[in-house]
């Protein structure tokens, strides 16, 4: 491992750094994922820019239009935080899935984002709230819809200047009642097989939006729109549910790991869809 | 891990396989190769880089025919090396030329055994970077076919 440690001290550093480096630099925040990458020689960046001492990147901070979390912002603090417990608990529940507490007193939500590894679960409930991702470099900040910023396996839409400094949660709709359901496959402590998150609003008798995330089944998370509108001023019945899970189920084209193969993640995501609809609409939470 | 798919061509069987068992142009169109060089007439050494996120794989190795039926059908051996990322990869590949209502369709199945370090991806990232780099090769040779028959 041959390369130069920069810890800048200031966001203006950490992004003249990127400029100059570009595709040679990586960025550090956890650490849990670059570095084993670095011990494992899978990548060799020749600067490593660390942004722990770039300050106030990891705020949670509430605004009249939703919530804006910073990259630095570490897994065991989403998990913990009240106004994510009262407003996003799916989000907590999603972030306080990840590995374990040692992995979680480690891990960034931004670097989890950045590293876009399909096997995770904050992404699909971050999917799931319609979050938005602000990219900045020396050439401005942009904001991307979490949709567009994950593209593929370990693959964001991240230029290699850019530097994650905000997600961005708009407000759901009061009353809206959301979960997270993780399956795992194999031990306490895996990665998803598969991820479902959910969101309902309802009026009196029927469910007025519905929202429901499938990831780490397939390549990025994935969103149904046309499935979701199913739900729209209908009761859930157990029909509708059905009928939603199936949706889902068909649609998705599943992927095959050491966790599952494709034709088994298709008949957890039938029944994990199934399950957090009823859930929501028992109103557990 | 095996992996399997499938892209249709605008041209007829026969262009699509003189075409295919023009190595060294055909090689032209696989997406990261670099380098290309005949051995004997069944014997081909080659370079091969692709790019998995961050991750970035360098596979250096030879390609050798072992059945070709024309028009229909090729086998291959494959055994490539990436010494940076300490891996090897052996694997036997079978292409079908199908005819089909307007053009050809293509079918691949490769059979590969990963070792080293990057055989943690696996199958469902092995998969979807052959089924990415199988539609740009269709579409690039699509391309290479259409100009040829403008000749």
């Amino acid at each position: 491992m041959n390369y130069e440690l920069l810890q800048p001290d200031s966001l203006s550093g950490a992004m003249e750094a990127l400029a100059q480096h570009g595709d040679e630099a990586k960025v550090l925040a956890g650490g849990t994922a670059v570095v084993l990458m670095l011990q494992q020689k899978l990548i060799a960046p020749t600067v490593l820019v660390s942004i722990g001492r770039v300050p106030d990147l990891d705020h949670i901070r509430t605004e009249p239009d939703g919530l804006h979390i910073g990259p630095l912002t570490i897994l065991r603090d989403m998990e913990r935080s009240s106004v994510i417990q009262r407003r996003f608990p799916l989000l907590a529940q999603a972030c306080g899935e990840v590995g374990n507490v040692r992995i979680r007193n480690q891990a960034t939500l931004g670097g989890n984002l950045a590293e876009a590894d399909y096997a995770s679960d904050p992404p699909t409930a971050l999917l799931a709230l319609g979050a938005q991702v602000t990219a900045t470099s020396v050439r401005g900040a942009r904001t991307i819809p979490l949709e567009d910023f994950l593209v593929g396996f370990y693959t964001t839409d991240l230029e290699p200047d850019e530097l994650i400094t905000d997600i961005f949660i708009p407000a759901s709709t009061p009353g809206s009642r959301m979960t997270y359901l993780k399956y795992k496959s194999r031990s306490s402590e895996d990665r998803p097989c598969t991820g479902v998150a959910a969101i309902a609003a309802f009026g009196a008798k029927t469910c007025t939006d519905l929202r429901v995330a499938v990831g780490a089944a397939c390549e990025v998370p994935q969103r149904l729109p046309a499935v979701e509108s199913l739900a729209r001023g209908q009761a859930l019945t157990d029909e509708l549910i059905g009928e939603i899970a199936a949706g889902y189920a068909d649609s998705i084209e599943t992927l095959e790991d050491i966790r599952g193969s494709a034709r088994y993640r298709t008949q957890m995501i039938r029944v994990h869809v199934y399950r957090a609809l009823e859930e929501l609409r028992n109103g557990h939470r | 891990m095996k992996i399997e798919g499938s892209f249709t061509l605008r041209a007829p069987v026969s262009a699509v396989w003189d075409y295919l068992l023009n190595i060294e142009e055909m090689s032209q169109c696989i997406p990261g190769v670099n380098t290309l060089e005949t051995i004997d007439a069944n014997t081909y050494r080659g370079k091969l880089e692709v790019k998995i996120g961050p991750i970035k794989a360098a596979f250096g190795g030879t390609v050798t025919l072992l059945e070709v039926e024309p028009p229909h059908r090729i086998v291959a051996a494959i055994e490539a090396d990436d010494r940076r990322n300490a891996s090897q990869v052996k694997a036997t590949f079978i292409s079908v030329l199908n005819p089909i209502a307007d053009g050809t369709e293509v079918t691949y199945a490769i059979d590969a055994n990963v070792r080293g370090r990057l055989a943690q991806f696996g199958q469902a990232v092995a998969q979807s970077t052959a089924k990415k780099m199988a539609g740009a090769f269709g579409s690039c040779m699509q391309k290479k076919l259409d100009a040829g028959e403008a000749e």
